[in-house]
């Protein structure tokens, strides 16, 4: 047991050099740079899917006023049909 | 400029594979102090990663202000994520790491990790800004206007923590 006769400053100087030659494993670079290019992809998502957000309520509108304007639409075209069609029977008689 | 600043700036200038430039020049100086702090390599190469992906959202994010030199700036990541891991792992030490495992093969020897656990031992009990502003200043040998950039404190408030720490050591030393 080196530090029972250690002074505070020694011990840290002793335990300091010890451990100066610490490094990571060779591949903690490679490592990083993929939990890096994970992060680059996850950011990718999100910022599509925030995008998407956005777009929703405007892209629900829009299909909102589709699906009117077709209902709308399709009454049209039946009363022309039913009125072009009453033409055509009083032109038979 | 340093070559830290100017890969920052390649970064920023849309050169997202110059984050790989601040990964070489800095990772064993970051992975050193985690350990030192952490008590092992595993848990420091887990924090150190985690502060590297924090570091890459922040200048993604416009949030490094350039006022401190980037090597503060990576430094007080560092040690933050360090201390959340810290508290996250609560006071256990994994012993797995201590031992020497034949096939791990990072660059740390039996003596270091020994050292390495003895050190996070010996400081396990002091308040976390007391423990790390000493392992900054007699262990990684920083001076105190540099530590208290990393800790945004005062310089002052970085000597108050330096006494404490070495007051309790040495009242512990004396107890034994």
């Amino acid at each position: 047991m080196k530090h029972i006769n250690e002074d505070i400053d020694e011990r840290l100087e002793r335990l300091a050099s010890a451990t100066r030659g610490v490094r990571p494993r060779t591949d903690f670079g490679a490592r990083v740079m993929q939990a890096i290019e994970h992060e680059r992809e996850a950011g990718w998502l999100q910022d599509v899917l925030r995008s998407a957000r956005r777009v929703i309520p405007v892209a629900a509108l829009a299909a909102a006023v589709t699906v009117f304007w077709a209902i709308r639409s399709e009454s049209s075209f039946d009363e022309a049909i039913a009125a072009s069609l009453d033409d055509a029977v009083e032109l038979e008689w | 400029m340093t070559n830290l600043e100017e890969a920052v700036e390649d970064f920023l200038a849309g050169d997202r594979s110059a984050f790989q430039k601040l990964v070489d020049a800095t990772s064993t100086r970051l992975v050193r102090l985690s350990a030192r702090m952490l008590g092992n390599m595993t848990d420091a190469e887990d924090a150190v990663q985690e502060a590297y992906v924090k570091a890459y959202r922040s200048l993604l994010g416009g949030q490094f202000d350039r006022r401190s030199r980037v090597e503060t700036w990576l430094y007080r990541i560092v040690v933050n994520t360090s201390i959340d891991a810290k508290r996250a792992r609560g006071r256990r030490i994994p012993q797995a790491d201590v031992l020497v495992a034949p096939s791990w093969d990072g660059g740390a020897s039996a003596d270091a990790r020994l050292a390495l656990a003895e050190l996070a031992d010996w400081l396990d009990d002091l308040p976390e800004e007391q423990s790390t502003a000493i392992i900054l200043k007699a262990v990684e040998g920083l001076g105190a206007a540099e530590i208290a950039e990393i800790l945004q404190c005062s310089e002052g408030a970085v000597e108050q923590q330096l006494v404490r720490a070495r007051t309790t050591l040495k009242q512990r030393r004396n107890e034994s």
